[in-house]
């Protein structure tokens, strides 16, 4: 996002509209470098997605408050200034738990560097993405084409719709009734199936075993 | 498996992941569930395990649902710190409202249910002696233009009551305050209220000086103020005050704001 000075200038004021910008612009893309220092053994506990969620929220919640906001001159990259609160976020919660982690330089991660996961991610998503090929496998064509065209190629239900020569609301079902099923599929095939318990009825209504 | 026997939660996990923000999971559900999450190992592995699934299929660290959702608990954690905070008075007797109550009034109740008029540049300077719309904002008909008005917002963005200026707003704990003015031209605002201590109680801004607010007719304030903490517990007067460059007053008008039952 570009900062102007009148951007600055409501960003400092706190403008709803400002900050609601600056949050959509940042948080993938701290979320990214968080994670692959995770993967890469930097504050591993950040490979939990609660836990990475939690830290984004408590960098935003400090980066937002009025002094932060004032404390911002507009000149170093935003998210450079984010990832500076980020970890101190992390190393207070380590404190906060006696955790000595390794205090690798978070001021070294840049953009591309997010791209950078571990290997162990690596297989982590490589099971993922054989887990939705599989199941993509069962689909109709139809299906098919929807799954790629809102999770392959990510276009908007509107445009997926107009391809499909669907309305919005009937690609919308579709999705729904696609993400059902594979979260059965995904129990069906051991991915979820270590954490069935009793009260585990909501996925085996969906029965896919 | 140990096990855990929160079906909302589950089901909560799985309409998040299926639905997301649209008619899955809203602000509220996802912080009962987050709150779940915290005390479930079991739970969190699922969402974890559903976040990773989610990650790849959207390309996205944070999937986008969770990202709309993160984004609604900052707001409403803002907000939470935004309550002045009950603590004996220093002198001198000044406390401020810190930090503003954000988007999901301001921006939800504020620019949508709070009948925002719109104002166009041709109305940037209008001939207040011309004008019905500046005319019947006023605090003060046919003298001059310049007004606050205040409107009981609950969370869900409704508006459940609104006073005119010198009028009285009942607002109940739990909603929210949000002012709006209305200023014929650009000019310095402030809003100051005093509790029933005589603490003075700072709406706008939150710190520092008087900023410069644009003309127009109900223009929102950017923040809203949570009814909480225990600030308004009894008739608390809110001045609004329009002052020039020079912090010459241009006009003064009052909303006076009472608790009310829920």
């Amino acid at each position: 996002m570009e900062w102007d000075d009148d951007t600055l200038r409501r960003f400092r004021e706190g403008t709803p509209e400002v900050l609601a910008e600056v949050y959509r612009a940042h948080a993938e893309p701290l979320a990214r470098l968080l994670k692959a220092a995770a993967w890469r053994g930097t504050f591993t506990r950040l490979r939990n997605a609660m836990e990475l969620e939690n830290t984004l929220l408590e960098t935003f919640a400090r980066a937002f408050e009025p002094r932060t906001r004032t404390a911002y001159n507009g000149s170093r990259p935003y998210a450079h200034f984010l990832m500076g609160i980020a970890r101190n976020v992390l190393l207070e919660q380590s404190r906060e738990r006696e955790v000595v982690g390794r205090d690798e330089p978070f001021e070294g991660l840049t953009e591309s560097s997010g791209e950078d996961g571990g290997l162990a991610e690596l297989l982590e998503d490589r099971e993922v993405e054989a887990l939705l090929a599989a199941f993509k496998d069962g689909l109709t064509r139809e299906e098919h084409r929807l799954f790629e065209l809102r999770f392959g190629e990510g276009v908007a239900q509107e445009e997926a719709a107009t391809a499909l020569g669907l309305t919005r609301i009937q690609v919308r079902r579709r999705e729904f009734g696609l993400k059902s099923r594979l979260l059965g599929f995904l129990q069906s095939k051991g991915y979820l199936e270590d954490l069935e318990t009793q009260g585990w009825s909501f996925f085996k209504r969906r029965g896919a075993r | 498996m140990s096990g855990c026997d929160d079906r909302q939660a589950k089901k909560a996990m799985a309409a998040l992941f299926e639905k997301g923000t649209d008619e899955g999971l809203d602000a509220a559900g996802f912080e009962r569930l987050r709150a779940h999450l915290a005390t479930c190992p079991a739970c969190q592995e699922t969402y974890d395990r559903l976040s990773r699934v989610e990650s790849v299929l959207e390309q996205r660290a944070l999937p986008k649902a969770r990202g709309a959702l993160l984004e609604q608990a900052l707001w409403a954690r803002m907000a939470q710190a935004a309550g002045p905070a009950p603590r004996p008075v220093m002198r001198p007797a000044r406390r401020w409202f810190t930090s503003p109550f954000l988007v999901p009034l301001s921006l939800g109740a504020a620019a949508a249910a709070v009948a925002l008029v719109v104002v166009g540049p041709s109305l940037q300077r209008p001939d207040v002696t011309a004008t019905q719309e500046w005319q019947a904002r006023s605090a003060s008909p046919g003298v001059g233009a310049w007004g606050v008005r205040a409107f009981c917002v609950a969370t869900t963005g409704t508006v459940l009551a609104e006073a005119r200026p010198g009028g009285t707003l009942a607002c109940a704990e739990g909603n929210a305050v949000q002012f709006s003015y209305t200023a014929p031209e650009r000019v310095h605002l402030s809003l100051e209220g005093l509790s029933k201590t005589g603490e003075p109680l700072r709406f706008f801004p939150s710190e520092g000086a008087a900023p410069e607010v644009a003309a127009g007719v109900d223009v929102p304030l950017p923040f809203s103020t949570p009814v909480q903490g225990g600030w308004l517990t009894d008739a608390v007067r809110v001045r609004a005050s329009f002052t020039d460059a020079q912090g010459r007053s241009l006009a003064d008008t009052q909303v006076t704001l009472t608790p009310a039952a829920r």
